[in-house]
């Protein structure tokens, strides 16, 4: 590799996911509007099959910006492709098995705030945190392609949104189908939330490869984000929590999208924040 | 006042089948033969051994019998003993002891009801699937027909389509000694499977009332349960019914091994307090098969058979003829628990609508220890009871008996009880009316007042899909607990006023809730957070019906 | 700056991470066992056993000593039942599972026997009867299908009573429910 390369900030990965998080909401509200106002009659297989394609949505946007606004820099577009993948496969192959069938989460997780914060961090964050860093880890990571920090927020996004667009397929298949409007909600939620906690992942596994860090430094990362991770879905259960009355209950999923783009908005910010001061120091250093 | 001891509500009505029995006072439902029944007087191909085919169809054809006691509401088997099917329409033949031990002087031991298992699986042990009653019964030839009326569940049974396997009638009058017999029965209780035991005729034995071959003797040893079983020829034709040799008979010993298996009087305890059960011990005896066809024909013709033979010893002593009771008093009963009735000896005009129980009291003379007493207890002018029993308390006194409900209040009403005694059963007395409660007839439910209560009904579905959810739990928790309180206690059924599952679309419904009274709502299902709304009063103005649709979160 | 290969640091670091993981879930699975098999006290009528936490418990009634559900399975909820029921001194464990099984065959929709046999479970001898049932729900406005239920009943014989222990679960969770039934028998004490 070239001693003279600059390390610089991609700024357009920043507006990538800047536009993602607001492109989904703004898509969530089409949809869930278009939804209520048509109210379209599907057979159960066209039901099933608009679902699979809108959990394919998330991962279309972003991938869509980043593929027009990278033209000046040009990322080698087939490997941010096959970390997508690659985070799609080891979603279906291991992280959902062990999650559901393994650790059989639905029968004790959601028993009380203790066990929904622990199991979410030590079981669903860490196997979905982990999955992801593999992803990358184990692919792009050693490679030239893998060249500066940034990419490992590139990169991590990608398995993050490969993850998210398998749970999402899972979501809909194993509902048989979901109401489109509510459905829609859920899905940007954890495509929100699976790349904004691979975003954590990758700026660790960013600095991992250039600089000495310390050995604690990628478990450390990991662990960060499985600690969003549960948390975030504690917080997602309280905030959706219907409030009941005689008069009926309320609906609060729309609290749950607000939550999660929040939460994607603020991580963002203070990756870039981070990365920002990193670049800084390390051209200061140099 | 002389005390009766009491046997439990449930004990006194088994008693009830012998009553139609003993005074064949019919009941027992016509059967349109499907099939008629009749003897097969061909030759019996005496070659070898009964064949691999008839075999099968010989233990299909096996049943087990059941005498199921009511205990609490619960049918329990008490005894068991065997069957033979005769035709496809589910008419059995059995042993009087085993379908009604009141004929052979055991009333003590009369099942609520019959159960008949059958065999799937000849390696299984029987299937319990079938509700059966008596058709026809003779304490002394102890053999008796019963008719499948219902499954087990109660459902009642079309008999035109049941279709079983059954066994044809052989003609007992062509076997010889030497004959080979096979037998098939299910020897004990105790999930056993169906055992077969091969002998031979070893000789006949004569009654006086019958004649020469009152019974067909075999080498084979039969063990007890064998009791009503079937015993066939090679050709596959029943030509017997193994039978203990029951107390009517000349000769042969009464039934004497029977033990407490059961607890029959509800004490929590098995002991000698308890009834005996016929269940051991083995049979030497076969009745042959042609003194069964009085009965046969007589069930499938729907009439009523007589048993031309005289017993003693059995629960129809004849009685003086001029018993009587009289001075019906009722006695006063708000002593009494759920459990048990009990009565003071003040005497009252009405009982309160709380009562578990109302007792009468009158004086008798005339009567003789063992003879039958039947009580008709009527609400409202129609018969709401009978039972019926052996007299053993002398031939005068005063006597004391009482109608319960089964645990319950008394259902408002004006009551009367009618006593009748001996075979004829002629009219003793009757009480005089008595109200219980308010006295109103017809509905016991009060009239309420519209609006009274409140419904809450809706659908609990995922928030995320808006899928409804099935199976998912909705709870009503007693007033003032709250959702916390009740987790802490580990979900503690004590504090749960009522609980639903909802059905595939997600709905429930929840009626009767107090107006102006704190109750707790829990939704919960699983893989979802509960969502709960404690202490929500229904004012006196909400509606009366409350949609309440609710979104659980994964 | 160098785009630095895999260094020593580099495989140290992956390891970490392996190991982390690896903690963390095995810390996860001790925390979900301990919240699955967490128990509450039981005792009536000289029985006592560890009854399971957060479930849905019924009070002893005439003969059911313990009833406790787990609703937070799907289908028909794991049950649990523990009976007392009076028996003659020379009765078989046999001889109550036959009792057992015609009461099923009564309160059960679709009640098949699939086998029988005696066992020694735990130390205790005992006579167990496995069976399925289908139980669907008996309001008409419900429309669901109907779940099979698998269960296996273990009759002890103690002195002059036997304790029939029950587990009644979905055809789909049965295998999964075992292994903490058997360990709400093996803390069955009478």
């Amino acid at each position: 590799m070239s001693e003279a390369k600059v390390i610089h900030e991609r700024k357009h990965v920043w507006r990538d996911e800047i536009l993602l998080i607001v492109s989904l909401v703004v898509f969530v509200g089409i949809v869930y509007v278009l939804d209520g106002a048509i109210q379209p009659v599907f057979t159960p297989n066209t039901l099933l099959l608009t679902g699979v394609f809108l959990a394919l949505v998330p991962a279309a946007i972003w991938l869509t910006f980043f593929y027009l606004q990278d033209r000046a820099e040009p990322e080698p577009k087939g490997f941010v492709l096959g970390v997508f993948g690659l985070g799609a496969l080891l979603a279906a192959a291991i992280g959902i098995p062990v999650v559901e069938n393994l650790f059989r989460v639905s029968h004790w997780l959601r028993n009380d705030t203790m066990s929904v914060i622990l199991g979410g961090i030590l079981v669903v964050g860490f196997t979905q945190e982990f999955l992801k860093y593999a992803a990358v880890r184990y692919s792009i990571y050693n490679s030239g392609e893998f060249d500066e920090p940034t990419d490992g927020v590139i990169y991590a996004t990608a398995a993050g949104l490969g993850y998210a667009t398998v749970l999402n397929i899972n979501f809909v298949v194993s509902n048989g189908g979901v109401d489109l409007g509510a459905g829609i909600i859920r899905m940007a939620v954890v495509a929100l939330a699976q790349a904004a906690f691979s975003g954590i992942t990758g700026y660790f596994l960013g600095r991992a490869k250039f600089e000495s860090e310390q050995i604690w430094w990628m478990p450390l990362g990991i662990t960060l984000a499985a600690v969003f991770n549960g948390v975030f879905n504690w917080l997602q259960g309280i905030v959706t929590r219907p409030t009941i009355t005689l008069s009926g209950a309320t609906t609060n999923t729309w609290m749950g999208l607000v939550l999660a783009a929040v939460v994607a908005l603020l991580t963002t910010g203070i990756i870039l924040w981070l990365v920002r001061r990193n670049i800084r120091s390390l051209e200061a250093g140099k | 006042m002389k005390p009766k001891l009491f046997k439990p509500f449930w004990f006194l009505l088994t008693v009830l089948v012998s009553v139609s029995l003993a005074c064949y006072g019919g009941g027992a439902p016509a059967v349109e033969p499907v099939t008629p029944v009749t003897p097969n007087d061909s030759p019996v191909a005496e070659s070898g051994d009964l064949s691999a085919s008839n075999r099968a169809k010989l233990i299909s054809a096996t049943v087990q019998i059941f005498g199921l006691f009511n205990q609490n509401g619960e049918l329990i088997p008490g005894y068991v003993g065997s069957g033979t099917i005769l035709t496809p329409t589910g008419l059995i033949l059995t042993n009087a002891h085993v379908a009604s031990p009141t004929t052979i002087g055991n009333p003590d031991l009369e099942p609520d009801t019959l159960g008949v298992a059958l065999i799937v699986s000849e390696d299984k042990p029987a299937v319990p699937s079938y509700i059966a009653e008596i058709l026809a019964v003779d304490g002394y030839l102890d053999l008796a027909v019963i008719q499948i009326t219902s499954t087990v569940n109660g459902t009642a049974v079309d008999i035109n389509s049941l279709n079983l396997p059954y066994v044809e009638l052989g003609n007992s009058d062509n076997v010889r000694v030497g004959d080979n017999l096979n037998i098939f029965g299910f020897p004990s209780i105790g999930g056993n499977t169906i055992t077969y035991t091969k002998g031979t005729v070893s000789g006949f034995s004569s009654e006086s009332q019958i004649g020469d071959r009152a019974w067909i003797k075999t080498d084979a040893t039969i063990s007890g349960g064998n009791s009503g079983g079937l015993a066939a020829d090679n050709a596959g034709r029943i030509i017997g019914v193994p039978t203990i040799a029951a107390s009517g008979a000349e000769g042969l010993q009464d039934i004497t091994d029977c033990r407490q298996i059961q607890d029959t009087n509800g004490d929590g305890i098995v002991n000698q307090n308890d009834s005996c059960i016929p269940i051991g011990g083995f049979l030497n005896g076969i009745r042959p098969v042609n003194l069964a066809l009085p009965l046969i024909q007589a069930a499938q013709a729907g009439r009523q058979y007589t048993s031309p033979f005289s017993q003693s010893g059995v629960v129809s002593q004849p009685g003086s003829g001029n018993e009587s009771a009289g001075d019906f008093v009722w006695l006063d009963t708000s002593s009494s628990t759920a459990q048990k009735c009990t009565w003071e000896s003040n005497t009252v005009s009405s009982y309160a609508a709380s009562v578990y129980c109302i007792a009468s009291g009158f004086a008798y003379s005339n009567m003789t220890d063992g003879q039958l007493v039947v009580e008709y207890w009527y609400k409202d002018g129609q018969k709401v009871s009978e039972y019926s029993y052996a007299w053993e308390w002398g031939d005068q006194g005063l006597f004391g008996t009482y109608l319960p409900n089964d645990g319950a209040p008394m259902p408002s009403g004006t009551y009367y009880v009618e006593l009748y005694a001996g075979d004829n059963l002629n009219f003793l007395g009757s009480s005089p009316q008595v109200v219980v409660g308010s006295g109103s007839s017809g509905s016991t439910e009060q009239p309420q007042p519209s609006g009274d209560t409140a419904t809450v009904q809706g659908v609990v579905y995922d928030a995320a899909t808006n899928n409804p959810i099935s199976g998912a739990y909705v709870f009503v928790l007693t007033s003032g607990t709250t959702y916390e309180q009740w987790a802490n206690t580990n979900y503690s059924d004590s504090y749960i006023a009522a609980y639903l599952q909802t059905g595939n679309n997600g709905a429930y419904k929840i009626t009767g809730i107090p107006r102006d009274t704190q109750f707790t709502l829990v939704f919960s299902a699983q893989g979802y957070y509960d969502v709960y709304a404690d202490n929500l009063v229904v004012g006196p103005n909400d509606p009366a019906v409350n949609e309440l649709n609710v979104g659980l979160n994964k | 700056m160098a785009n630095k290969q895999a260094s020593l640091g580099d495989r140290f670091a992956e390891i970490t991470v392996i190991l982390v993981t690896v903690i963390a879930l095995a810390a996860g699975w001790f925390y979900k066992s301990s919240i699955e098999n967490a128990s509450l006290p039981f005792s009536a009528e000289g029985i006592s056993a560890e009854a399971p936490k957060g479930w849905l418990q019924a009070e002893p009634s005439g003969d059911v000593l313990l009833r406790t559900t787990d609703i937070n399975s799907s289908g028909f909820g794991a049950t649990y039942t523990v009976r007392k029921i009076a028996i003659a001194g020379d009765a078989t464990s046999s001889e109550i599972a036959s009792r057992v099984s015609l009461e099923h065959a009564q309160n059960l929709i679709a009640f098949r026997m699939l086998d029988q046999r005696e066992v020694t479970v735990h130390g205790r001898d005992a006579f167990e009867i496995n069976y399925v049932f289908v139980e669907s729900n008996p309001d008409l406005t419900h429309t669901e299908i109907p779940s099979v239920v698998l269960g296996t009943d273990y009759v002890f014989l103690s002195g002059d009573h036997a304790i029939v222990v029950s587990f009644q679960a979905d055809e789909k969770n049965y295998d999964l429910d075992l292994n903490r039934f058997h360990l709400f028998l093996q803390s069955l004490n009478f």
